[in-house]
C-alpha cells in the first residue's frame, strides 16, 4: 500500500476534496445536458476529473486513477468535437462520478479490504465501466482494451507511418532501459541511472497511451511507479526488484515486438506486474514496516463542517465575554460575603444578570446558526434523481427548485432527505403522466415538479407538488376498503381530507402493480412518521388532473422551541408556539355542546373545542362562565380550542424527551425544566386533536 | 492551455522551420540559439518540453543535457535532440545523458511531432 495512504492528514485532505469535487459534478452535469456546446462547463468539468486523476494516482490508488483517467478522455473528445453530448454519454458521466463517488466512500470507510479493492489492478465492474467508455468514444469499434482469456490484441488506429516513428522512438527507450539495468546490476545506488530508467519507461508510457497500446502502458505505469519511489527514498535497488524490472523489461520486447510484427501477445500481463509488485514490496519492507498499519477506522469517519471564521471569532468574543460576566459576579457575591447590604448592590446584580442574558441569547443564536445549513445542500441531489428517473420512466419532466438558501437544522436536512426522495419518487412515478397521456389531456407533454421551501415564523414549509392526474378521494377509499385497512362503514363518514390520509397509512398503496420506484406500501407511512419525529408536520392538497402537493413543515431547529405556558387543572403545562394559532377569550355561553362535542362560532367559522383537564383526564366536566381562555392550536392539517385554565408567558425551552415508563403518555411530547427548576410538560398539539376526535 | 516548447539550435533557419512545424501543430514555441542561452530561457519559463541541437557554439546540447538533469527540476524534462550526427555511439552517448529519443537530421516534420505528441501525452 501506498505510504500516503497511511497519512491520516492527507487522506482527509484527499476525501474532502474529492467530495466537495464531486457534489459540485452534479448540477454541472445536468447543465451540460441542457448546454452541450458550453465549453467553459466542458473544461469545469474536466478539471475536476483531471484533479481526481492527479490526486488519486498520487495516493496509489489504481482504480480511482483510471476511472477518472477514462472520464477525463470522456470530457476531452467532448472538448474537442469528436463526441457529442447525448444522454447516453451524460449517463456514463453519471455512472462514473458513482463510481468515484463510491471508491471516495470506500476509502473513508478506513477498511483496508476495500481500500486495497481500489488499489489493485484488475476490477471486473471498472473494467466493464472503461469497455463501455471505449464504446461511446470509440464507437466503430476498437476494442483494444477489452481483454478475453487472457489473449488480448494490441491493436490501434494509427498509420504505418505512424507506427514506424513509435517503434524507433520505443527502441530507443528500450535501449536505455537495457543499458539501466546492466548498470544498475554494478551499481544498485547510481541514482543517474535510476532517473535515466524512469525517463526511459515513462516516455514509453507516454507513447504507448498516445498509441492506445494499453498492455504496454499499463505495463510501463507500474514500473514507473516503482521508480518513482525509489528515486524519492533515495535507497538502492534491491537485486530481487532489479530481477522484476528485468522480466519487466523482458515483457515490454515482447510487446513491442508482437506490436511491430502485429501479433498478439498471449502472455499474462497481471503476472508481470504482480512480480513487480511483490519484489518492490518485500523490497520495501524494512524501510516501510512501521507504516504498514492501516488507519483507524475513526481518522476517517468524523464528519466535518464548514464554518465561516467570522462566527467562530464571534464565538470567541462571547465566550470572552462570559468569563468577565462571571468575574463580575465573583466580585458581586465578594461583597455579599463581605457583609455588604444585598439591597446596596440590587443595581450592580440586576446589571450582572443583564450581561450575562445578552451574551448567553447571543451565543446561543450564533451556535444554532452554526448547526444550520441552506437547504440547498438538500435539494442539490435532486434534479439528478429526476432525470434518472424519468429517464428511466419514459416521462418527460422538469424540476423547478426554490427557496434553497431557506436555512434548516443540519440533522433536520439529514433526516428529510429520504421522506422528500419518497415523496418524488412517488410524485413521478404515480403523479406525472406519460407524454401521450398528457398531450391528450390538453396538458403540455413536459411534467413539472416544483420543489420549494421557505420559512414562515418558527417553522420552514418544503413543498412538494407535481402537475399530474392528482388523487381522487374515492378510489382512495376504495382501496383501503379493499384492503381491509378500514371498514366500509367507517369510509362513509370520512371527510376528504381524512380520505388523503389514508395513504400514509401502513399497507396503503394505490399502485395496482408494484414498480422498483415506489408503490411497495412501505414508504408513506415511513415519510410520516420521520417528519412526526422532527416535531413536524405533512399536509396534502390534490385535485384530479391538476395534480397533488405535499406540504411538510418543520420547525426550524429541535434543539430550542419557543413555548407559551398555560395552566390547566393546577399543573402548568408548554404548548409549542409554532402550532398557535391564536388566544381567544370566549364567553362561557357561546361555547355549545352538540354530539357530545363543545364547538363554537369563531369569526363566523365552526371550531372544536374540548377542555383540556378533561382531555388530559386531570378532572371531570364543569361548567363555563364568564370569559374562558381557549387556546387555538393546529396539527394534521385540523384546527381545535383548548380551553385551559390560565395563560402564563412565553418561553424559550430545551425539550428533553421522556424515558422508560412515562415516555409513551398521550398528548405529551417530552419535557423542559425553566429556570426555577419546575419540570413542565410538554404538549404534542397533533396528539391532542387525534384524542379529541376519538 | 497550449504546450510550450523550446527549440534550441544555432541555425535559425532551423530554429524557424521547427517552429513552424511545432507552432503549426498546436504548440506554443520560442526558440534559443545555444546551450546557454535555453538554460537561461528554461530557468525563466516552464516549458513542457526541449527540442534540441548538439552542435552549438558556447554550449553544446550534451553539456545542457547534463546540466539539466542533474537538477531535480529538469529531471523529467522531455528532451529530443535532433541532430546530424547519426552514428550509433554518438546516440548512445546522447540517450545516456538524459535525452529522452535522438532523432537525426533531417527529420520529417511528422516524425517530429508525433515524438514531441508522444513525449506530451
Amino acid at each position: 500500500m501506498n505510504e500516503f495512504l497511511n497519512d491520516p492528514a492527507i487522506v482527509g485532505e484527499f476525501i474532502a476534496e474529492s467530495r466537495e469535487h464531486l457534489e459540485s459534478l452534479e448540477p454541472r452535469l445536468l447543465q451540460l445536458e441542457e448546454n452541450p456546446e458550453d465549453s467553459e462547463l466542458l473544461n469545469s468539468i474536466f478539471r475536476t476529473f483531471h484533479t481526481i486523476k492527479g490526486s488519486s494516482s498520487f495516493l496509489g490508488l489504481i482504480q480511482l486513477t483510471e476511472t477518472s483517467h477514462r472520464l477525463e478522455t470522456v470530457l476531452d473528445d467532448l472538448r474537442k468535437g469528436k463526441i457529442k453530448v447525448t444522454s447516453e454519454i451524460i449517463d456514463l458521466l453519471f455512472k462514473g462520478m458513482d463510481i468515484l463517488k463510491g471508491f471516495i466512500e470506500d476509502i473513508a470507510s478506513g477498511e483496508e479490504e476495500r481500500i486495497n479493492r481500489i488499489c489493485s489492478y484488475n476490477l471486473k465492474e471498472i473494467q466493464e465501466f472503461i469497455n463501455k467508455v471505449e464504446e461511446v468514444i470509440h464507437p466503430e469499434g476498437t476494442k483494444h482494451i477489452k481483454e478475453e482469456k487472457g489473449v488480448a490484441k494490441e491493436s490501434s488506429k494509427y498509420s504505418e507511418e505512424e507506427k514506424q516513428i513509435f517503434l524507433t522512438a520505443a527502441e530507443q527507450h528500450l535501449t536505455t532501459i537495457r543499458e539501466c539495468l546492466e548498470g544498475l546490476e554494478k551499481n544498485s545506488s547510481d541514482f543517474h541511472l535510476i532517473d535515466a530508467f524512469f525517463r526511459a519507461v515513462h516516455s514509453l508510457k507516454s507513447s504507448s497511451n498516445y498509441m492506445k497500446l494499453s498492455r504496454i502502458e499499463i505495463l510501463t505505469k507500474e514500473q514507473e511507479r516503482v521508480l518513482q519511489k525509489i528515486r524519492e527514498e533515495k535507497r538502492p535497488i534491491s537485486v530481487e526488484l532489479l530481477n522484476a524490472l528485468k522480466s519487466g523489461y523482458e515483457f515490454l520486447l515482447q510487446l513491442i515486438n508482437d506490436f511491430k510484427e502485429n501479433k498478439e501477445s498471449p502472455f499474462d500481463l497481471e503476472k508481470s506486474i504482480e512480480q513487480i509488485k511483490k519484489a518492490f514490496e518485500s523490497d520495501g519492507e524494512t524501510s516501510q514496516k512501521s507504516s504498514k498499519r492501516i488507519l483507524p477506522k475513526r481518522e476517517f469517519v468524523d464528519k466535518t463542517i464548514r464554518v465561516p471564521e467570522s462566527k467562530l471569532d464571534s464565538l470567541m468574543n462571547l465566550v470572552g465575554e462570559l468569563v468577565i460576566n462571571r468575574s463580575s459576579f465573583y466580585s458581586i457575591l465578594q461583597k455579599l460575603e463581605n457583609g455588604k447590604d444585598p439591597s446596596k448592590i440590587k443595581k450592580e446584580i440586576k446589571q450582572a444578570a443583564q450581561t450575562m442574558r445578552r451574551i448567553t441569547t447571543e451565543l446561543q443564536m450564533t451556535v444554532t446558526e452554526l448547526h444550520m445549513l441552506p437547504i440547498k445542500s438538500l435539494f442539490g441531489k435532486f434534479p439528478r434523481l429526476v432525470r434518472d428517473l424519468s429517464r428511466e420512466k419514459s416521462k418527460k419532466i422538469e424540476l423547478e427548485l426554490s427557496g434553497e438558501e431557506t436555512q434548516l437544522d443540519k440533522m433536520m436536512i439529514e433526516k428529510i432527505s429520504d421522506p422528500l426522495v419518497h415523496l418524488i419518487r412517488n410524485a413521478i412515478d404515480h403523479g406525472i403522466e406519460f407524454p401521450e397521456e398528457r398531450e391528450a389531456k390538453g396538458k403540455p407533454s413536459h411534467g413539472t415538479i416544483k420543489l420549494s421551501a421557505s420559512q414562515e415564523g418558527e417553522v420552514v414549509v418544503i413543498k412538494i407538488s407535481d402537475d399530474g392526474r392528482g388523487m381522487d378521494p374515492e378510489v382512495l377509499k376504495e382501496t383501503a376498503i379493499k384492503k381491509g385497512i378500514i371498514t366500509p362503514e367507517r369510509a362513509k363518514i370520512l371527510s376528504k381530507r381524512e380520505c388523503l390520509e389514508l395513504i400514509f397509512l401502513p399497507g396503503f398503496s394505490t399502485a395496482a402493480k408494484v414498480t422498483d420506484l415506489s408503490g411497495r406500501g412501505v414508504g408513506m407511512d415511513v415519510v410520516r412518521n420521520t417528519i412526526k419525529e422532527l416535531k413536524g408536520e405533512v399536509d396534502i392538497d390534490t385535485e384530479p388532473d391538476r395534480g397533488t402537493t405535499f406540504a411538510i413543515r418543520l420547525p426550524l431547529t429541535l434543539a430550542i422551541v419557543n413555548v407559551l405556558l398555560i395552566e390547566a387543572g393546577g399543573q402548568m403545562f408548554a404548548l409549542p408556539l409554532s402550532s398557535i394559532k391564536e388566544t381567544v377569550k370566549i364567553p362561557g355561553e357561546r361555547i355549545k355542546k352538540v354530539f357530545e362535542r363543545k364547538i363554537t362560532l369563531l369569526r363566523e367559522e365552526i371550531l372544536g373545542i374540548v377542555d383540556l383537564r378533561k382531555l388530559l383526564k386531570i378532572s371531570t366536566a364543569r361548567d363555563f362562565q364568564g370569559l374562558v381562555p381557549v387556546v387555538i392550536v393546529h396539527g394534521g392539517g385540523k384546527n381545535l380550542g383548548l380551553i385551559v385554565d390560565a395563560l402564563h408567558q412565553q418561553e424559550e425551552i430545551v425539550i428533553k424527551p421522556l424515558e422508560g415508563i412515562v415516555a409513551d403518555i398521550p398528548g405529551i411530547a417530552g419535557a423542559t425544566v425553566l429556570g426555577d427548576g419546575k419540570v413542565i410538560p410538554i404538549l404534542d398539539p397533533t396528539e391532542l386533536i387525534q384524542m379529541a376526535i376519538r | 492551455m497550449k504546450k510550450s516548447i523550446l527549440v534550441v539550435d544555432d541555425s535559425a533557419t532551423i530554429r524557424s522551420l521547427q517552429a513552424f512545424i511545432l507552432q503549426s501543430a498546436g504548440f506554443e514555441v520560442e526558440t534559443a540559439i545555444n546551450g546557454i542561452d535555453a538554460l537561461e530561457k528554461l530557468y525563466r519559463k516552464n516549458f513542457d518540453l526541449v527540442v534540441a541541437d548538439i552542435n552549438m557554439p558556447k554550449m553544446d546540447g550534451l553539456k545542457m543535457i547534463e546540466i539539466l538533469r542533474k537538477q531535480d527540476a529538469y529531471r523529467d524534462l522531455p528532451i529530443i535532440i535532433v541532430t546530424s550526427e547519426e552514428e550509433e555511439k554518438d546516440r548512445e552517448r546522447g540517450l545516456k545523458i538524459g535525452a529522452n529519443v535522438y532523432l537525426v537530421k533531417p527529420t520529417d516534420p511528422k516524425t517530429l511531432v508525433m515524438n514531441v505528441k508522444m513525449l506530451l501525452e
